[in-house]
């Protein structure tokens, strides 16, 4: 009878207390997720700020979309995609109110980067940060988070040949950033 | 192939997405040339330390107050007592192990015991498992194990929060109910179409996900 | 992005006795409350006593005492509701010699919604629909609100009069329902299930391994469901007034004092089924089990 120690997250008893209305069942589901909805968040924003909005946003909006989750995925996958909409819709009106201030890329890359990574993932992180904005997008769905060309195409409504070239960019200026 | 070919295809030729005749002359070329395998080199450094990237990075201040603050104040309220959204949501249970264990006796019983088979048909084999989760998923249980499961976890996280007298009362209940569980199931083993039984095991299953979301969510004695 | 986390409330913070030194036991307490008309009530307590009346005044008003380890009281209020809360000391290490024991009075028409881990709750002329919880503590319920909500752990639950549409709900305490105008749903794991008599409307009752016994039946229109897995199941009811009944237990006994014997639904299993009707138009009522005996009794 005694519960297994090892913690799986995606737990549907959660997920279905959550969408029954329960705020403590979605703030253990936050308290499981945040990390990895932060990492996409910060790595895809390259701003912490901007990141730790979209954070909340993407919370917000799952708790909205809860009572449609179908479990069909596991709750950890599904929440990312939702994250990955906020994250690009937020981008898409960014960018169409054509901000006048500078372009992210152009920013401080230091506040991209977080206390809590080793020195060479530190290097690696501020390198990312540094990306300009699309190539950013493409290599971390691509490469961080194990998106396909494919996907990242309909996601973000670019052409596939421009998602690869937007990696191949992107690996190329990483490369040279973090050349001894 | 020329450098300038290979140096082009060394993002897909790391992602695995040349041709093998093109993978086998860009790797004929890179044997070759030292300044291209560099490259090729460098490349798969910078994948290698990618694969490395934490897949979690903390916030530097808990974002959850901002979150709560936003959540549908008409949802909150509604959940405190969302027992009953929870039973139906619930009620679509998979057959836990021990329950399928129980109806496979009572099915071998009741065979052995009824129609001696002419040919002594292996018994266990006149079963197929996948005839029996679905003539459980006919019951309208799916998912019930896991559930269950992820139950007992947050259960075992309260733990501290609730009496000793408490806790112990719940899992004296809950393996009440594993108990009846699994006489039904024996029960529907050999009685696979009774109506009653399939009845009473449904039941079984929705009070006991009933009784560990309610223990999930007691309120803290501190 | 910004929503209605900015809702303007008028927050009043009031901590009783909070500032008093050093704790006596027992400190008495004796405040009252404005509460803006149809406002919820909510109340929290651990452990001690609750009791709660309804009256026609718009305050609240509270008065008792309180044991060792409690802080104080803290009240919050808005136009949506009040919350009277009993907090407790983090990190209390003296013995408890005297318990918390409250008496709050509330508006008769305010829905009333409250949280207790062992505090025992009494509830009585509250109109407005009520909500009551608790882990160990005993729930009483003396006149009809509403709409009535009960869960209890180990705490028995005892309604003088439900209204229509109450759950009650316990694992292992013990539930006794007096009389009711409506339809009652009552389920518990290990403990009785008691329906005294007087109307009922209907009901469904469920238990594992408790007993459950009716001494109601509803009118023409109305049903009752009971089931049980191991528990017995009584029905006492008045000899030749009209129902149809429907008794079904898979390795129970049945026995009927108003018709005809159960019969065996299968030769290899000991299945029993009985369905038989008294009279014309009358409520349906099924009694179903795994184990637990059934009986119909005759009043």
């Amino acid at each position: 009878m005694a519960a297994p120690r090892e913690a799986g997250f995606g737990v549907p008893g959660l997920v279905a207390r959550a969408a029954a209305g329960d705020v403590q069942a979605f703030e253990e589901l936050y308290r499981a997720n945040v990390g990895r909805v932060y990492a996409l968040c910060l790595r895809m924003s390259g701003d912490r700020h901007l990141a730790e909005e979209l954070v909340q946003e993407s919370f917000v909006r799952a708790w909205q979309k809860l009572p449609s989750f179908r479990g069909a995925s596991a709750f950890s996958t599904w929440l990312h995609r939702v994250t990955v909409n906020v994250v690009l819709g937020h981008r898409r009106s960014a960018s169409s109110r054509a901000r006048g201030s500078a372009p992210p890329e152009a920013a401080e890359p230091e506040r991209a980067v977080t206390t809590v990574s080793p020195g060479e993932a530190i290097d690696l992180e501020r390198a990312i940060g540094a990306l300009p904005d699309r190539a950013r997008e493409v290599f971390v769905l691509h490469d961080v988070e194990g998106f396909r060309h494919e996907e990242i195409a309909r996601l973000t409504g670019i052409a596939v040949g421009t998602s690869k070239a937007q990696l191949h960019r992107a690996r190329r200026i990483l490369r040279k950033a973090l050349a001894p | 192939m020329n450098c300038n070919d290979v140096k082009l295809r060394i993002d897909d030729l790391l992602d695995g997405r040349l041709s093998s005749a093109e993978a086998r002359e860009a790797e004929s070329h890179l044997e070759r040339c030292p300044d291209c395998a560099a490259e090729l080199a460098e490349a798969a450094g910078l994948a290698a330390r990618i694969a490395e990237l934490p897949q979690t990075l903390e916030p530097e201040r808990d974002l959850w107050p901002g979150v709560a603050a936003r959540l549908d104040a008409a949802r909150v309220a509604r959940g405190r007592f969302g027992r009953r959204e929870l039973a139906v949501a619930a009620s679509v249970l998979l057959a836990a192990a021990a329950v399928v264990g129980a109806y496979l006796a009572g099915r071998q019983q009741a065979l052995t015991a009824s129609a001696p088979a002419p040919s002594a048909a292996p018994v266990a084999g006149a079963i197929e498992t996948e005839a029996l989760l679905a003539s459980f998923d006919a019951l309208g249980v799916l998912d019930y194990a896991t559930t269950r499961r992820d139950l007992l976890e947050i259960l075992e996280r309260r733990r501290d929060q609730l009496a000793p007298e408490t806790f112990a009362l719940v899992m004296a209940n809950l393996e009440l109910i594993d108990q009846s569980m699994a006489r039904i199931a024996e029960a529907l083993g050999a009685d696979p179409d009774n109506a009653l039984l399939q009845r009473q095991l449904v039941a079984a299953y929705r009070r006991q996900v009933d009784l560990l979301e309610r223990a999930a969510r007691l309120p803290s004695r501190t | 992005m910004k929503r209605t986390n900015l809702r303007l409330l008028v927050l009043v913070v009031l901590l009783t006795a909070a500032a008093a030194a050093p704790l006596a036991a027992a400190q008495p307490v004796n405040e009252r409350h404005p509460v803006a008309p149809g406002a919820a009530v909510s109340i929290e307590n651990i452990a001690g006593s609750l009791v709660i009346t309804g009256w026609d005044q718009a305050e609240v008003e509270i008065t008792g005492t309180l044991g060792d380890g409690v802080e104080g009281i803290e009240v919050e209020s808005d136009g949506e509701g009040i919350s009277i809360e009993v907090k407790y000391e983090e990190n209390f290490r003296g013995r408890h010699t005297s318990e918390t024991e409250l008496v709050i009075r509330v508006p008769q028409g305010s829905p009333l919604e409250v949280e207790t881990v062992s505090a025992s709750i009494e509830v009585g002329g509250v109109r407005a629909a009520v909500e009551l919880e608790s882990v160990s503590g005993a729930i009483r319920v003396s006149d009809r609100p509403e709409a009535l909500d009960v869960e209890t752990v180990s705490g028995s639950i005892d309604v003088a009069s439900a209204p229509d549409g109450a759950e009650l709900a316990s694992v292992s305490g013990a539930i006794r329902v007096g009389s009711s105008q409506g339809r009652v749903e009552a389920e518990n794991v290990s403990g009785s299930i008691l329906v005294e008599g007087g109307t009922l409307g209907g009901g469904s009752f469920e238990t594992v391994s408790g007993e459950i016994t009716c001494k109601a039946v509803p009118g023409a229109s109305g049903s009752i469901d009971m089931e049980s897995m191991s528990g017995s199941i009584t029905l006492v009811a008045d000899a030749g007034a009209p129902a149809s009944f429907e008794l079904e237990t898979f390795s129970g006994t049945i026995s009927n004092q108003f018709g005809p014997e159960a019969k065996k639904t299968s030769q290899y299993t000991p299945e029993k089924k009985l369905r038989f009707s008294i009279g014309s138009g009358g409520p349906s009522i099924s009694l179903s089990s795994f184990s637990g005996s059934i009986k119909l009794l005759s009043r």
